[in-house]
């Protein structure tokens, strides 16, 4: 079957029946693809006697790996930059994002801010899961197109969310390497978005030793440098990537969070919308 | 005799709040909200005199010093790439 990433759809083929059940398992909250298009498959051969997994995007190898969870950490990798790559049309800011019915708080920052952890906890508070990597909004209406890829917990987030990890004994424990991928009906049954919501809080999260939580405002001008930084493809946008950026914001509350306190974090942030 | 300083035309430019979102050429420039008093001024007709004037009526701050500060500032502005010529 078929099923829809961002603008892409796909297909796995997937030879080893236990590493296939692993990535079903994981992609579970991808909706069955709607695009009469093309499907791009991805598949993992037997590896026969070399032992070498080998990933292929449309029979052509992308790469290869001794331990088939390294080559399902690689498809998980590779089909979220092709995702990336096919959603060009929308502004796609690299950030997380979870919903109350129509409003959404987004959690902009680089690689290592929180934002994973953080999507993790509100979606366990119960907020609905819209991803904890790319926002991708609909240039037209600024609505959120829901990019619901199993959330991607690294060892730094392992200590503060330990109930995740993988069951003994099940196939996560088996295929995981360096990093969880745990989907988000996981978490919470039912907790993934529908399309339609916007944003209407933009927190700047940071993770800093130290800081507790502390929640502070920020000029939207402010969020908007930092979401320009955190924008990919935005060239594609030009001149009008400006527009973009000032009408999501201007009905949006912006923040600065510091924090290394996951539940007080997740409180603050929960606190922003209504 | 210099021309009066203007706001570059390639520059695509909007207000957000008392701030400034200013993109030319693929970057991105905020500017703040003095920075955006003088801004709203370049209008290609003012000259740097009558920018100061203009600042000094809205603000009440001393000429003297309004006239470093928007120096410094047309300055930036023209290292960014913002102003004509």
């Amino acid at each position: 079957m078929a099923r829809q990433a961002l603008g892409l759809s796909i297909a796995l083929r997937i030879s080893d029946l236990d590493l296939e059940s692993y990535l079903s398992s994981l992609l579970c909250d991808l909706t069955p693809s709607t695009s009469s298009g093309l499907v791009e498959g991805y598949e993992i051969p037997d590896p026969a006697a070399e032992r070498v997994y080998q990933l292929l995007r449309d029979g052509r190898e992308v790469n290869a790996h001794f331990r088939p969870g390294s080559a399902a950490d690689a498809l998980l990798g590779d089909l979220n930059l092709r995702a990336i790559e096919a959603s060009r049309h929308l502004l796609l800011l690299h950030a997380g994002a979870c919903a109350i019915g129509d409003d959404a708080v987004v959690l902009c920052g680089q690689s290592g801010s929180g934002k994973t952890t953080l999507t993790a906890g509100l979606v366990e508070s119960g907020l609905d899961y819209l991803t904890d990597e790319t926002v991708a909004l609909d240039p037209d209406d600024l609505t959120i197109v829901p990019w619901p890829k199993p959330l991607t917990l690294k060892r730094g987030s392992w200590p503060v969310l330990p109930h995740l990890a993988p069951e003994p004994g099940s196939l996560a424990e088996r295929f995981t390497s360096d990093v969880w991928h745990v989907p988000a009906s996981r978490i919470r049954p039912g907790s993934v978005a529908g399309p339609g919501t916007r944003p209407r809080a933009v927190v700047l999260p940071s993770y800093t030793p130290g800081a507790g939580v502390r929640l502070e405002p920020v000029s939207r001008g402010e969020a908007a440098m930092t979401l320009f930084e955190q924008t990919s493809y935005g060239a594609d946008h030009g001149p009008r990537v400006v527009d973009l950026l000032c009408d999501l914001l201007e009905p949006c509350t912006t923040h600065r969070l510091l924090f290394d306190d996951h539940a007080g974090a997740v409180e603050a942030v929960r606190s922003l919308l209504p | 005799m210099s021309r009066p300083p203007a706001r570059h035309p390639a520059v695509h430019w909007r207000r957000l709040d008392d701030e400034t979102l200013c993109y030319r050429d693929g970057a991105l420039h905020r500017l703040d909200a003095p920075t955006t008093l003088v801004w709203l001024l370049l209008d290609g007709h003012s000259d740097e005199p009558a920018i100061v004037q203009a600042l000094h009526e809205v603000t009440g701050e001393p000429v003297p010093r309004l006239a470093a500060d928007v120096r410094a500032v047309l300055g930036r502005l023209g290292e960014l790439g913002l102003l004509e010529g």
